[in-house]
Protein backbone atom coordinates (compact mmCIF):
# COMPACT_ATOMS: atom_id res chain seq x y z
CA UNK A 1 0.00 0.00 0.00
CA UNK A 2 3.24 2.30 0.72
CA UNK A 3 3.97 2.31 -3.02
CA UNK A 4 0.06 3.11 -4.13
CA UNK A 5 -0.86 6.91 -5.23
CA UNK A 6 -2.15 8.86 -2.60
CA UNK A 7 -4.83 11.33 -2.07
CA UNK A 8 -4.67 14.50 0.13
CA UNK A 9 -7.10 14.41 3.34
CA UNK A 10 -7.34 17.68 5.39
CA UNK A 11 -8.32 16.44 8.81
CA UNK A 12 -9.64 18.65 11.66
CA UNK A 13 -7.70 17.71 14.68
CA UNK A 14 -8.12 19.08 17.94
CA UNK A 15 -6.52 18.11 21.62
CA UNK A 16 -8.17 19.48 24.19
CA UNK A 17 -5.40 19.44 26.07
CA UNK A 18 -3.21 22.22 23.52
CA UNK A 19 -5.74 23.58 21.00
CA UNK A 20 -7.67 26.41 21.38
CA UNK A 21 -9.74 25.45 18.51
CA UNK A 22 -9.51 22.84 15.85
CA UNK A 23 -7.61 23.09 12.96
CA UNK A 24 -6.82 21.09 9.56
CA UNK A 25 -4.08 19.13 8.95
CA UNK A 26 -3.01 17.68 5.49
CA UNK A 27 -2.23 13.95 5.45
CA UNK A 28 -1.43 11.79 2.38
CA UNK A 29 -3.19 8.38 2.07
CA UNK A 30 -2.38 6.27 -0.09
CA UNK A 31 -5.58 4.66 -1.80
CA UNK A 32 -6.97 2.16 -4.48
CA UNK A 33 -10.84 2.30 -5.80
CA UNK A 34 -11.56 -0.28 -2.35
CA UNK A 35 -10.19 2.13 -0.44
CA UNK A 36 -12.90 3.83 2.29
CA UNK A 37 -12.67 7.16 4.10
CA UNK A 38 -12.03 4.51 7.58
CA UNK A 39 -9.50 2.63 5.92
CA UNK A 40 -7.71 6.14 4.90
CA UNK A 41 -8.21 7.04 8.53
CA UNK A 42 -7.02 3.67 9.88
CA UNK A 43 -3.79 4.09 7.88
CA UNK A 44 -2.93 7.17 9.56
CA UNK A 45 -3.33 5.96 12.69
CA UNK A 46 -1.39 3.26 12.16
CA UNK A 47 1.42 4.68 9.99
CA UNK A 48 1.23 8.21 10.31
CA UNK A 49 -0.21 9.84 13.43
CA UNK A 50 -1.14 6.88 16.21
CA UNK A 51 -2.99 9.87 18.69
CA UNK A 52 -5.62 10.79 15.53
CA UNK A 53 -9.17 9.81 17.20
CA UNK A 54 -12.31 8.67 15.74
CA UNK A 55 -14.88 6.38 16.44
CA UNK A 56 -15.20 2.76 14.28
CA UNK A 57 -16.12 -0.65 14.76
CA UNK A 58 -18.34 -3.18 12.27
CA UNK A 59 -16.53 -1.17 9.15
CA UNK A 60 -19.95 -2.57 6.96
CA UNK A 61 -22.46 0.78 7.53
CA UNK A 62 -24.21 -1.70 10.42
CA UNK A 63 -22.25 -0.17 13.75
CA UNK A 64 -23.15 3.79 13.00
CA UNK A 65 -20.12 4.70 14.89
CA UNK A 66 -18.20 6.07 11.95
CA UNK A 67 -20.15 9.34 10.96
CA UNK A 68 -17.84 12.05 9.44
CA UNK A 69 -18.56 15.46 7.70
CA UNK A 70 -16.98 14.70 4.57
CA UNK A 71 -16.51 18.27 2.30
CA UNK A 72 -19.47 19.09 4.42
CA UNK A 73 -21.69 16.39 4.07
CA UNK A 74 -22.28 13.45 6.44
CA UNK A 75 -21.70 10.33 5.75
CA UNK A 76 -20.33 7.29 7.20
CA UNK A 77 -16.90 6.85 6.96
CA UNK A 78 -17.14 3.04 5.97
CA UNK A 79 -19.30 3.47 3.79
CA UNK A 80 -17.89 6.54 1.45
CA UNK A 81 -15.09 5.54 -1.01
CA UNK A 82 -12.31 7.70 -1.46
CA UNK A 83 -12.76 7.02 -5.39
CA UNK A 84 -15.45 9.56 -5.66
CA UNK A 85 -13.06 11.80 -4.31
CA UNK A 86 -10.73 12.37 -6.63
CA UNK A 87 -9.41 16.16 -5.96
CA UNK A 88 -9.11 15.37 -2.15
CA UNK A 89 -11.49 15.65 0.82
CA UNK A 90 -12.11 17.72 3.93
CA UNK A 91 -12.40 15.15 6.60
CA UNK A 92 -14.32 17.23 9.91
CA UNK A 93 -16.40 15.75 13.09
CA UNK A 94 -19.96 15.62 12.72
CA UNK A 95 -21.58 19.13 12.41
CA UNK A 96 -23.89 20.42 15.59
CA UNK A 97 -22.25 17.88 18.15
CA UNK A 98 -19.21 19.12 20.30
CA UNK A 99 -15.92 18.14 19.61
CA UNK A 100 -14.05 16.24 22.25
CA UNK A 101 -11.03 15.09 20.61
CA UNK A 102 -10.21 14.79 16.57
CA UNK A 103 -13.60 13.36 14.86
CA UNK A 104 -15.23 12.41 18.22
CA UNK A 105 -17.78 13.99 19.22
CA UNK A 106 -19.97 14.49 22.26
CA UNK A 107 -23.31 12.75 21.32
CA UNK A 108 -24.83 12.97 25.12
CA UNK A 109 -28.11 15.04 23.35
CA UNK A 110 -28.98 12.40 21.26
CA UNK A 111 -28.21 9.73 23.86
CA UNK A 112 -30.72 11.49 26.19
CA UNK A 113 -33.14 12.36 23.37
CA UNK A 114 -33.41 8.71 22.53
CA UNK A 115 -33.78 7.49 25.99
CA UNK A 116 -36.63 10.47 26.74
CA UNK A 117 -38.74 9.13 23.85
CA UNK A 118 -38.45 5.48 24.98
CA UNK A 119 -38.06 3.75 21.75
CA UNK A 120 -39.05 0.05 23.29
CA UNK A 121 -42.58 -1.47 23.58
CA UNK A 122 -44.60 -0.39 26.70
CA UNK A 123 -47.60 -1.34 27.76
CA UNK A 124 -47.35 -4.64 26.40
CA UNK A 125 -49.08 -7.47 29.29
CA UNK A 126 -48.17 -10.43 27.24
CA UNK A 127 -46.21 -13.47 28.86
CA UNK A 128 -43.83 -16.20 26.30
CA UNK A 129 -46.60 -18.75 27.47
CA UNK A 130 -48.94 -16.80 24.95
CA UNK A 131 -46.84 -17.20 22.60
CA UNK A 132 -45.60 -15.22 19.95
CA UNK A 133 -47.26 -11.71 19.36
CA UNK A 134 -47.76 -12.03 15.85
CA UNK A 135 -48.20 -9.19 13.07
CA UNK A 136 -49.49 -8.72 9.73
CA UNK A 137 -47.18 -7.62 6.76
CA UNK A 138 -49.17 -4.83 6.27
CA UNK A 139 -49.10 -3.96 10.29
CA UNK A 140 -44.51 -4.47 10.19
CA UNK A 141 -44.85 -2.34 7.26
CA UNK A 142 -46.24 0.96 8.88
CA UNK A 143 -42.83 1.18 10.73
CA UNK A 144 -40.28 -1.47 9.11
CA UNK A 145 -38.53 1.51 6.99
CA UNK A 146 -38.07 3.55 10.88
CA UNK A 147 -36.64 0.30 12.51
CA UNK A 148 -34.07 0.55 10.11
CA UNK A 149 -32.04 2.95 11.92
CA UNK A 150 -28.71 2.52 13.24
CA UNK A 151 -28.38 6.15 15.34
CA UNK A 152 -25.09 7.06 13.45
CA UNK A 153 -26.73 10.33 14.36
CA UNK A 154 -25.69 11.64 10.42
CA UNK A 155 -29.53 13.18 10.47
CA UNK A 156 -28.40 15.25 13.93
CA UNK A 157 -25.53 16.95 11.58
CA UNK A 158 -27.91 17.37 8.70
CA UNK A 159 -30.37 19.36 10.77
CA UNK A 160 -30.14 22.77 10.72
CA UNK A 161 -32.88 23.32 13.62
CA UNK A 162 -30.50 20.73 15.95
CA UNK A 163 -27.45 23.08 15.11
CA UNK A 164 -29.44 26.29 15.97
CA UNK A 165 -31.31 24.80 19.02
CA UNK A 166 -29.80 21.64 20.74
CA UNK A 167 -32.65 21.14 23.03
CA UNK A 168 -34.62 19.86 19.59
CA UNK A 169 -35.41 16.08 20.17
CA UNK A 170 -34.71 16.32 16.56
CA UNK A 171 -34.90 13.75 13.65
CA UNK A 172 -33.50 10.62 15.10
CA UNK A 173 -34.74 9.83 18.35
CA UNK A 174 -38.23 11.13 17.41
CA UNK A 175 -38.34 8.66 14.36
CA UNK A 176 -37.67 6.01 16.83
CA UNK A 177 -40.39 7.01 19.26
CA UNK A 178 -42.62 6.85 16.00
CA UNK A 179 -41.40 3.66 15.25
CA UNK A 180 -42.56 2.71 18.58
CA UNK A 181 -46.19 4.70 18.48
CA UNK A 182 -46.69 2.89 14.90
CA UNK A 183 -46.22 -0.83 16.28
CA UNK A 184 -49.18 -2.51 16.87
CA UNK A 185 -47.74 -4.21 20.06
CA UNK A 186 -47.11 -1.07 21.63
CA UNK A 187 -49.46 1.02 23.79
CA UNK A 188 -46.92 3.38 24.82
CA UNK A 189 -47.93 6.09 22.45
CA UNK A 190 -49.54 8.68 25.34
CA UNK A 191 -46.56 8.85 27.19
CA UNK A 192 -43.98 9.44 24.35
CA UNK A 193 -46.76 12.39 22.62
CA UNK A 194 -46.26 14.34 26.03
CA UNK A 195 -42.42 14.76 24.53
CA UNK A 196 -43.05 14.91 21.02
CA UNK A 197 -45.62 17.06 21.22
CA UNK A 198 -43.65 19.11 23.76
CA UNK A 199 -41.88 22.56 23.18
CA UNK A 200 -38.91 20.91 22.02
CA UNK A 201 -40.23 18.15 20.04
CA UNK A 202 -41.62 17.94 16.70
CA UNK A 203 -43.06 21.12 16.16
CA UNK A 204 -39.52 22.12 16.04
CA UNK A 205 -38.75 20.55 12.55
CA UNK A 206 -38.98 23.01 9.66
CA UNK A 207 -39.19 20.24 7.02
CA UNK A 208 -35.58 20.89 5.54
CA UNK A 209 -35.56 17.42 4.30
CA UNK A 210 -31.66 17.13 4.63
CA UNK A 211 -31.96 14.60 7.36
CA UNK A 212 -33.60 11.84 4.88
CA UNK A 213 -30.97 12.89 2.16
CA UNK A 214 -28.29 12.09 4.07
CA UNK A 215 -29.29 8.98 6.01
CA UNK A 216 -27.26 6.16 5.19
CA UNK A 217 -30.04 3.56 5.65
CA UNK A 218 -33.06 5.54 3.90
CA UNK A 219 -34.78 5.64 6.85
CA UNK A 220 -36.36 8.82 5.86
CA UNK A 221 -36.91 11.01 9.40
CA UNK A 222 -38.43 13.56 7.65
CA UNK A 223 -41.35 11.08 6.75
CA UNK A 224 -41.33 10.22 10.25
CA UNK A 225 -41.70 13.89 11.69
CA UNK A 226 -43.99 15.09 9.63
CA UNK A 227 -46.37 12.00 10.40
CA UNK A 228 -45.76 13.06 13.97
CA UNK A 229 -46.77 16.34 13.31
CA UNK A 230 -50.40 14.72 11.95
CA UNK A 231 -50.58 12.54 15.16
CA UNK A 232 -49.49 15.51 17.39
CA UNK A 233 -52.49 17.99 16.06
CA UNK A 234 -54.21 14.88 16.57
CA UNK A 235 -53.41 14.39 19.82
CA UNK A 236 -53.54 18.08 21.04
CA UNK A 237 -57.17 18.38 19.64
CA UNK A 238 -58.32 15.23 21.12
CA UNK A 239 -56.76 16.27 24.79
CA UNK A 240 -59.01 19.73 24.33
CA UNK A 241 -62.05 17.89 23.69
CA UNK A 242 -61.68 15.19 26.04
CA UNK A 243 -60.87 18.49 28.72
CA UNK A 244 -64.43 20.37 27.22
CA UNK A 245 -66.03 16.97 28.06
CA UNK A 246 -64.10 16.16 32.08
CA UNK A 247 -63.81 19.89 32.85
CA UNK A 248 -62.27 18.49 36.47
CA UNK A 249 -60.11 16.32 35.00
CA UNK A 250 -57.81 18.68 33.38
CA UNK A 251 -56.09 21.46 35.09
CA UNK A 252 -53.73 24.13 33.35
CA UNK A 253 -50.29 24.23 34.73
CA UNK B 1 -11.37 14.13 40.22
CA UNK B 2 -10.27 17.04 37.70
CA UNK B 3 -10.64 16.29 33.49
CA UNK B 4 -8.71 17.28 30.40
CA UNK B 5 -12.26 17.26 29.04
CA UNK B 6 -12.67 20.50 27.04
CA UNK B 7 -15.14 20.06 24.14
CA UNK B 8 -15.56 22.47 21.45
CA UNK B 9 -18.51 24.11 20.48
CA UNK B 10 -18.88 24.99 16.81
CA UNK B 11 -21.21 28.26 16.64
CA UNK B 12 -23.31 28.56 13.86
CA UNK B 13 -23.44 31.63 12.14
CA UNK B 14 -26.14 33.60 10.14
CA UNK B 15 -24.78 32.32 6.61
CA UNK B 16 -25.44 28.73 7.17
CA UNK B 17 -28.02 27.78 4.88
CA UNK B 18 -25.28 29.55 2.12
CA UNK B 19 -22.99 26.35 2.63
CA UNK B 20 -25.01 23.55 1.10
CA UNK B 21 -26.94 23.56 -1.72
CA UNK B 22 -29.70 21.73 -0.55
CA UNK B 23 -29.96 24.38 2.35
CA UNK B 24 -29.87 26.91 -0.34
CA UNK B 25 -32.62 25.63 -1.95
CA UNK B 26 -34.52 24.90 1.50
CA UNK B 27 -34.47 28.65 1.84
CA UNK B 28 -35.25 29.76 -1.61
CA UNK B 29 -38.54 27.19 -1.27
CA UNK B 30 -39.45 28.49 2.41
CA UNK B 31 -38.55 32.41 0.48
CA UNK B 32 -41.75 32.23 -1.64
CA UNK B 33 -44.04 32.60 1.79
CA UNK B 34 -42.85 36.66 1.41
CA UNK B 35 -44.48 36.50 -2.49
CA UNK B 36 -47.71 34.70 -1.09
CA UNK B 37 -47.51 38.29 1.77
CA UNK B 38 -47.51 39.92 -1.38
CA UNK B 39 -50.35 38.50 -3.36
CA UNK B 40 -51.82 38.88 0.11
CA UNK B 41 -51.86 42.40 -0.08
CA UNK B 42 -53.07 42.60 -3.48
CA UNK B 43 -56.10 40.53 -2.96
CA UNK B 44 -56.69 43.43 0.03
CA UNK B 45 -56.34 46.18 -1.99
CA UNK B 46 -58.83 44.92 -4.57
CA UNK B 47 -61.40 44.07 -1.84
CA UNK B 48 -61.29 47.61 -0.35
CA UNK B 49 -60.04 49.85 -2.87
CA UNK B 50 -60.85 48.30 -6.28
CA UNK B 51 -60.52 51.39 -8.35
CA UNK B 52 -56.88 51.74 -7.61
CA UNK B 53 -56.14 47.86 -7.77
CA UNK B 54 -56.67 47.91 -11.88
CA UNK B 55 -54.59 51.42 -11.76
CA UNK B 56 -51.99 49.43 -9.69
CA UNK B 57 -51.57 46.42 -11.46
CA UNK B 58 -50.64 48.00 -14.86
CA UNK B 59 -47.58 49.33 -13.46
CA UNK B 60 -44.84 47.67 -15.14
CA UNK B 61 -42.89 46.90 -11.84
CA UNK B 62 -46.02 45.54 -10.43
CA UNK B 63 -46.40 43.12 -13.80
CA UNK B 64 -42.86 41.86 -13.01
CA UNK B 65 -43.69 41.47 -9.29
CA UNK B 66 -46.63 39.45 -10.02
CA UNK B 67 -44.55 37.50 -12.75
CA UNK B 68 -42.05 36.57 -9.95
CA UNK B 69 -45.08 35.97 -7.43
CA UNK B 70 -46.30 33.85 -10.56
CA UNK B 71 -42.74 31.40 -10.56
CA UNK B 72 -43.11 31.51 -6.94
CA UNK B 73 -46.27 29.84 -6.19
CA UNK B 74 -45.34 27.21 -9.01
CA UNK B 75 -42.15 26.32 -7.45
CA UNK B 76 -44.16 26.48 -3.71
CA UNK B 77 -46.70 23.73 -5.32
CA UNK B 78 -44.57 21.73 -6.94
CA UNK B 79 -42.66 21.55 -3.72
CA UNK B 80 -45.57 21.00 -1.60
CA UNK B 81 -47.16 18.08 -3.51
CA UNK B 82 -43.41 16.63 -3.45
CA UNK B 83 -43.27 16.48 0.02
CA UNK B 84 -47.03 16.08 1.25
CA UNK B 85 -45.85 12.19 0.83
CA UNK B 86 -44.14 12.61 4.05
CA UNK B 87 -46.86 13.27 6.26
CA UNK B 88 -48.89 9.99 5.18
CA UNK B 89 -47.72 6.67 6.45
CA UNK B 90 -49.44 4.91 3.34
CA UNK B 91 -47.53 2.00 0.56
CA UNK B 92 -45.37 4.03 -2.42
CA UNK B 93 -47.50 2.88 -4.89
CA UNK B 94 -50.77 4.72 -3.53
CA UNK B 95 -48.37 7.85 -2.58
CA UNK B 96 -47.28 8.15 -6.24
CA UNK B 97 -50.92 7.68 -7.52
CA UNK B 98 -51.95 10.37 -4.79
CA UNK B 99 -49.31 12.59 -5.69
CA UNK B 100 -49.57 13.07 -9.78
CA UNK B 101 -53.62 13.32 -8.62
CA UNK B 102 -53.13 16.35 -6.22
CA UNK B 103 -50.96 18.06 -8.98
CA UNK B 104 -53.56 17.19 -12.00
CA UNK B 105 -56.10 18.50 -9.91
CA UNK B 106 -54.15 22.03 -9.07
CA UNK B 107 -53.21 22.24 -12.37
CA UNK B 108 -57.19 21.75 -13.93
CA UNK B 109 -58.66 24.29 -11.26
CA UNK B 110 -55.79 26.77 -11.86
CA UNK B 111 -56.81 26.39 -16.19
CA UNK B 112 -60.42 26.62 -14.86
CA UNK B 113 -60.00 30.06 -12.92
CA UNK B 114 -58.10 31.18 -15.89
CA UNK B 115 -60.86 30.40 -18.45
CA UNK B 116 -63.24 31.73 -15.66
CA UNK B 117 -61.04 35.31 -16.03
CA UNK B 118 -60.53 35.57 -19.26
CA UNK B 119 -64.71 35.11 -20.44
Amino acid sequence: MADAKKMLLKILRYDPEHDSAPHFVPYGVPWDDQTSFLDGLQYLKDNVCPDLSFRSSCRMAICGSCGVMINGVPKLACKTFLRHYPDGANVEPLANFPVERDLVVDLTHFLEYIQALKPYVIGNSRQPKDGPNMQTPEEMSRYHQFALCINCGLCYAACPQFGLNPAFYGPGAITLGHRYNLDSRDHGQADRMRNINSENGVWGCTLVGYCSEVCPKHVDPAAALQQCKVAGALDFASSVLHCKKNKEACHVD
Amino acid sequence: MSTKRKPYIREMDCCWWKKNPFYRFYMLREGTCVFSIWISLLLLLFLFAPASFTTVIKNPIICLLNLAALLASLLHSKTWFELTPKALNLPADRLDFLVKGLQTATIAFSVLVLALSLL
